[in-house]
């Protein structure tokens, strides 16, 4: 989370504090939005469910006990909310992928959307919560309800599949193997 | 050497390559309100009165002359049907009409026969069975019944997948698909039924119609 004082914030928030609240909120809009649409890969859908999850967080906060708990459990519920849109997508159009608009720009840009966009979801979840929100394979495992060991798995399956990229981009340096390991 | 932390910038530069959305605090106090609202149970007479309301004032003829109406009217009920989870018994003015609801919450959209005109209103629901509804309206200046075949596939409400047209003394005025299969109730109505309709869809057309088990009559004897 990109901001400074979201500890102070969600103190506030848990009091319901009417400026707190809509100030974390507007704190943490950006990474719902970006974590939503990573997963349900459309603009709409992602404005949908970051406003499920912030709507989640505006209801529930006040049970809140820690605030330092505030970022696993704000991701949690993001994930949650944006998962179960994606699967009542695909439910809905069997058979039709979201297929998210290219922005223009180099080709290696494109090659890393398709790239992280063609993971499974289950793959693609860990790995963001891992790389982009800066989650521990506990907090992921917590949110996605799934073993640890599972996370780490998963985990090393996605940068098995993004290596290529790398290798792209970094022709003379190795990338690092990761042991497997199955939870 | 690129190990762990090489994927970092990687799936970071990706998050942040798309614009985001704007924010919009009025509308997520709105979904958490009617999140909380949500949340209240009804108790099951409640249930049971909403529904019978709802389902007995257009049964009652009140005349829904607009489409957007009438299909908000059926999309509310049945979604609302489909999220409370529950078995409910709605009694029309004509007969005992049972809806069975989804487990599961689903977005529904319900679309009218596109054919249907303004001036019908719908006369009842009733079901084929868990999967599967029959929609009949009725036109009011004209003894004719129309019929939509409602669909449900993993918890979620197809619109109308094959739309059926009735017409009574024997004369077609129209059909909302090409017609596969013609039957005869009685004497005189006659029902056209698309491609792929299940027995048992006719069979429950049939009995809505108060008719008897169908006749099948020879395709060009009717089709034109």
């Amino acid at each position: 989370m990109g901001v400074d004082n979201v500890g102070e914030l969600v103190s506030g928030a848990r009091d319901r504090d009417p400026g707190s609240l809509e100030a974390l909120l507007a704190a943490v809009w950006d990474d719902a939005f970006r974590i939503a649409r990573a997963i349900v890969l459309d603009d709409s859908d992602a404005q949908d469910a970051a406003q499920d999850a912030c709507a989640i967080v505006y209801a529930t906060i006040p049970s809140l006990r820690s605030a330092d708990a505030f970022p696993a459990w704000f991701y949690r519920i993001v994930v949650r909310c944006a998962t179960q849109l994606a699967k009542r997508r695909a439910r809905d159009s069997p058979g039709v992928e979201h297929v998210a608009g290219v922005p223009a720009g180099a080709a290696d840009r494109i090659d890393l959307q398709r790239a992280i966009e063609t993971l499974p979801l289950g793959i693609r979840i860990p790995l963001i919560l891992h790389y982009f929100a800066d989650l521990n394979t506990g907090d992921i495992a917590n949110a996605m309800r799934i073993p640890s060991g599972t996370v780490r798995f998963r985990i090393m399956l996605a940068r098995r599949r993004l290596r290529p990229l790398l290798e792209i981009r970094l022709p003379n340096q190795n990338v690092e193997e990761v042991p497997t390991h199955a939870g | 050497m690129p190990g762990d932390d090489a994927y970092g910038p990687l799936v970071t530069r990706y998050m942040r390559d798309r614009p985001i959305g704007p924010f919009n605090f009025q509308a997520i106090e709105r979904r958490a309100r009617s999140l909380k609202t949500g949340r209240q149970p009804l108790s099951k007479r409640t249930t049971f009165a909403l529904g019978a309301l709802a389902i007995a004032v257009p049964t009652m003829a009140l005349g829904f002359t607009n489409r957007t109406a009438l299909e908000a009217q059926i999309t509310a009920q049945l979604s609302s049907w489909d999220k409370r989870a529950v078995r409910t018994t709605f009694v029309s003015a004509q007969r005992t009409v049972t809806l069975a609801t989804a487990k599961q919450s689903a977005d529904f959209h319900f679309r009218l026969p596109i054919d249907l005109p303004d001036n019908a209103y719908l006369e009842r629901i009733e079901e084929i069975d868990r999967s599967s509804y029959i929609v009949t309206y009725r036109r009011s200046d004209a003894d004719a019944l129309y019929f939509s075949i409602l669909k449900r596939k993993s918890g979620t409400y197809f619109g109308t997948t094959t739309a059926v047209f009735v017409t009574r003394g024997g004369k077609i005025e129209h059909s909302y698909r090409l017609p596969t299969y013609v039957w005869n109730v009685g004497d005189e109505t006659v029902i056209l039924t698309a491609r792929g309709l299940r027995a048992k869809d006719v069979d429950g057309m049939v009995r809505a119609m108060g008719g008897t088990k169908p006749a099948p009559l020879p395709k060009d004897a009717i089709v034109r």
